[in-house]
């Protein structure tokens, strides 16, 4: 049985300390990245749920640059690996090599990139489906066998994979399966005119903008015990629940054209988004405010449509508001004549 | 801790919001059906004049069945309190602190005075609406007037007044037993006081008939028998030394305490004081008189209570005579005169009607007068559209009774002019 869960722990100095750290990798990131306080927010919050995030956007955006100042931001050790087409697996986790040491040859694992903390994964799509699977095995697992040899990976280890969505040659979009993996999808958006005059002012090609430490490794690691102490009331699990059971064909209204729902695994995510964004706004329990806001970037791509929706127009985006449009914090809609009274 | 009793209430009084509207919302069609049904009980009770001391318990008993099954439907969606503590916190931002101070993480947050639920009259005001209106339509809506009243307005039956109307007739008269007379005059009082409506159903209408029947024949009997003794007490006078006609005379008066409405009054008391025949004759021929006068009186009251009493009688101005050139047959005026009363037709040609004869109906023959001339009404023919007339054609005149209504009578008067 399991037990029931115990009330957070988390004191007012605790939380503010971490509240303060945050903020200030927060400013230090949105320093890097004019005009993306959502997407600065959405990796902290995936990061402090110790999850992997697929950055979806057109070339040029600043999601490479956004992962190098995070990178030097927390002073973890970063490595960026731009996929292409011939990369393989072992290009990723490494490949056992033969040494002579001592007059006597034996293979010795060369780790690759992925082993370090931060693994940028530029265009992730351009890998074949083995690299993918190879990267994402290692994504899951947090570690690699080779040689029947099992390498655990640094902790933490977080993978910021990008992909562009417009080019499609020569490309092998990730299967619904191995999307389930990353803990967030983000869409980087493009930058309004006022905020590129504001790059345009401040950045210079060729010049990567200076981002000092805010955090050191060990206080990231404090963070992410933090974020995991963060309570979750039961009446907001069980929101998160029925959201996710409501992503299913035939479980809600939203859910009409979709034909594969979100699994465990994005309860699971939610559950950790919501804490996570609950730290990072000084809380010492989630809420259905995180809960909301970290619907649709947990759930958007996990949400695989029907032949008919898409004709339709409708995007995963769609059914996820639709969702919470739908299915209530309370449980229970209001009664039809006990409308919700406009609160200012 | 310090705001846990303002949040404790507000949970509270927000969760009863919730649950009523959610019982309210079924409860409300369901339970204007249930007035429905008893508005239409309401107006049927008016129209059937029926008592409504059932009325609280066709409303009470239809809105329990109706609240039953409205608080079964409703009860699922009825919100408990940490669904509703979830329900303030995102309408009103708090961002689950309600929960969270509820599981001990976080104080309680200071009182927030926003209203999060506002009612929505128009979904339910509606239902009650309708069901008031179909009440006050049931109780107030006016009632189609009956056939029978719309016929009778404020009047009493026909029979009921005729037998009214006879028994004033027959008490002034004081030859009757008042306090026969008055019982009878009770029952139709009785029958006079209930509400029009029923004194024109079918069991009113017949009551009425009889009455008017046993009024009716009351008096025919008391009539009859002052005729009886009038007759047997002027034979005695006749023949005072007649021990068989004394006796007759005194069994006929004695007869007459037998009857339904016995001899009163003046009458009454002559009667008693009479001495027998053979001591005073004179005194018995004076009685007969008054017998036989009283008897004819009864007898006119009776006349009029068979119903119109339409005499016919040969017209003689019509009965023009018989020419070469035209004959009476197919012109002119019918040979009959209808008259309403017996006063009206002229002397010798009228018979009064008793016994059988007030059972005639229009058409049928009666019996034949001597008065009439026979030259006037020989040879002629003086059967008219309306019935056989009666056989004027022997020479006499015809005594018609019917009892038809008045347009009727209007009728047949019209036919015969």
């Amino acid at each position: 049985m399991t037990p029931a869960p115990t009330p957070s722990t988390l004191g007012d100095a605790e939380l503010a300390a971490a509240k303060a750290r945050l903020d200030s990798l927060a400013a230090a990131l949105n320093g890097v990245l004019f005009g993306q306080e959502t997407l600065v927010r959405h990796v902290l919050t995936g990061l402090l749920a110790r999850g992997h995030l697929l950055l979806e956007g057109l070339p040029g955006l600043g999601k490479t640059e956004l992962v190098k100042g995070l990178a030097r931001a927390i002073g973890l050790e970063t490595r960026r690996v731009q996929f292409t087409p011939d990369l393989l697996p072992g290009d990723i986790t490494g490949t056992p090599v033969l040494q002579e040491e001592d007059g006597r040859k034996r293979f010795v694992f060369e780790r690759g990139p992925v082993f370090t903390n931060l693994l940028l994964a530029d265009e992730i799509n351009r890998a074949s489906p083995k690299t993918q699977a190879a990267l994402l095995e290692a994504m899951q697992e947090r570690r690699v066998t080779s040689g029947g040899v099992t390498h655990p990976l640094p902790d933490p280890f977080f993978v910021l994979a990008t992909q562009n969505p417009i080019e499609l040659e020569g490309t092998f979009p990730l299967p619904e399966a191995q999307l389930d993996r990353f803990l967030f999808k983000i869409d980087v958006p493009t930058n309004p005119p006022e905020v590129l005059q504001r790059i345009v002012l401040q950045r210079e090609i060729g010049v990567e903008p200076r981002v000092d430490p805010v955090l050191t490794p060990a206080d990231v690691a404090a963070l992410l015990a933090l974020a995991r102490r963060v309570h979750m009331p039961e009446i907001v699990a069980g929101y998160i629940a029925r959201l996710v059971a409501g992503t299913h064909a035939g479980a809600s209204e939203a859910a009409r054209g979709v034909r594969h729902g979100a699994s465990p695994r994005a309860a699971l995510a939610l559950a950790a988004a919501a804490k996570a964004r609950g730290l990072l706004h000084g809380r010492p329990h989630a809420s259905f405010e995180d809960v909301q806001a970290a619907a649709h970037p947990v759930l958007r791509h996990r949400l695989v449509l029907d032949h008919g929706a898409r004709l339709d127009g409708l995007s995963p985006a769609d059914v996820v508001t639709r969702l919470l449009d739908e299915i209530p914090p309370q449980e229970k809609a209001l009664p039809g004549s006990l409308a919700a009274a406009k609160v200012r | 801790m310090r705001f846990e009793g303002y949040w404790a209430r507000r949970v509270w009084v927000t969760r009863l919001c919730v649950s009523i509207a959610a019982f309210l919302e079924p409860f409300a069609p369901a339970a204007c059906a249930a007035l429905s049904v008893a508005a239409a009980g309401v107006y049927a009770a008016r129209r059937l004049d029926a008592p409504w001391p059932w009325l609280p318990a066709a409303v009470c008993v239809p809105l329990a069945v109706a609240a039953a099954w409205s608080w079964h439907r409703a009860r699922p969606r009825f919100l408990s309190s940490a669904q509703v503590r979830a329900l303030l916190e995102a309408r009103l931002g708090l961002e689950s602190r309600l929960t969270a101070a509820a599981d001990g993480v976080v104080a309680w947050p200071p009182p927030l005075r926003q209203p999060v639920v506002a009612w929505r009259p128009g979904r339910l005001l509606p239902w009650p609406a309708g069901a008031a209106l179909l009440l006050a339509a049931g109780a107030l809506l006016p009632l189609p007037v009956p056939e029978g009243t719309a016929r009778a307005g404020s009047q009493p039956p026909p029979a009921l007044a005729e037998a009214q109307t006879w028994l004033e007739q027959a008490a002034e008269l004081q030859v009757a037993d008042p306090s026969a007379l008055a019982e009878l005059a009770r029952q139709a009082a009785d029958l006079g006081d209930r509400p029009p409506a029923e004194q024109y159903t079918q069991a009113g209408l017949e009551a009425a008939d009889a009455l008017r029947g046993q009024v009716l024949s009351s008096l025919d009997r008391l009539a009859s028998g002052l005729a009886d003794a009038a007759a047997a007490l002027a034979d005695a006078a006749r023949e005072p030394g007649d021990p068989a006609a004394s006796a007759a005379a005194t069994a006929a008066i004695e007869a007459l305490d037998s009857l339904p409405v016995g001899v009163g009054g003046e009458l009454a008391e002559a009667l008693r004081a009479l001495p027998r025949p053979s001591a005073n004759p004179n005194a018995c021929s004076a009685c007969a008189s008054a017998l036989a006068a009283s008897a004819e009186g009864v007898r006119g009251i009776i006349g009029a209570a068979r119903g119109t009493v339409h005499v016919a009688q040969l017209d003689r101005d019509a009965l023009a005579p018989e020419t070469p050139d035209t004959g009476t047959e197919g012109g002119g005026h019918a040979p009959l005169a209808l008259h309403a009363t017996p006063g009206d037709t002229d002397p010798g040609q009228i018979e009064g009607l008793s016994g059988d004869d007030a059972q005639a109906s229009l058409g049928d023959f009666v019996r034949e007068t001597a008065s009439a001339p026979p030259e006037t009404a020989r040879g002629s023919d003086a059967t008219g559209p309306a019935g056989r007339a009666a056989t004027v054609g022997e020479g006499a005149d015809a005594v018609w009774v019917d009892r038809l209504a008045p347009a009727e009578r209007d009728a047949v008067r019209a036919v015969f002019q």
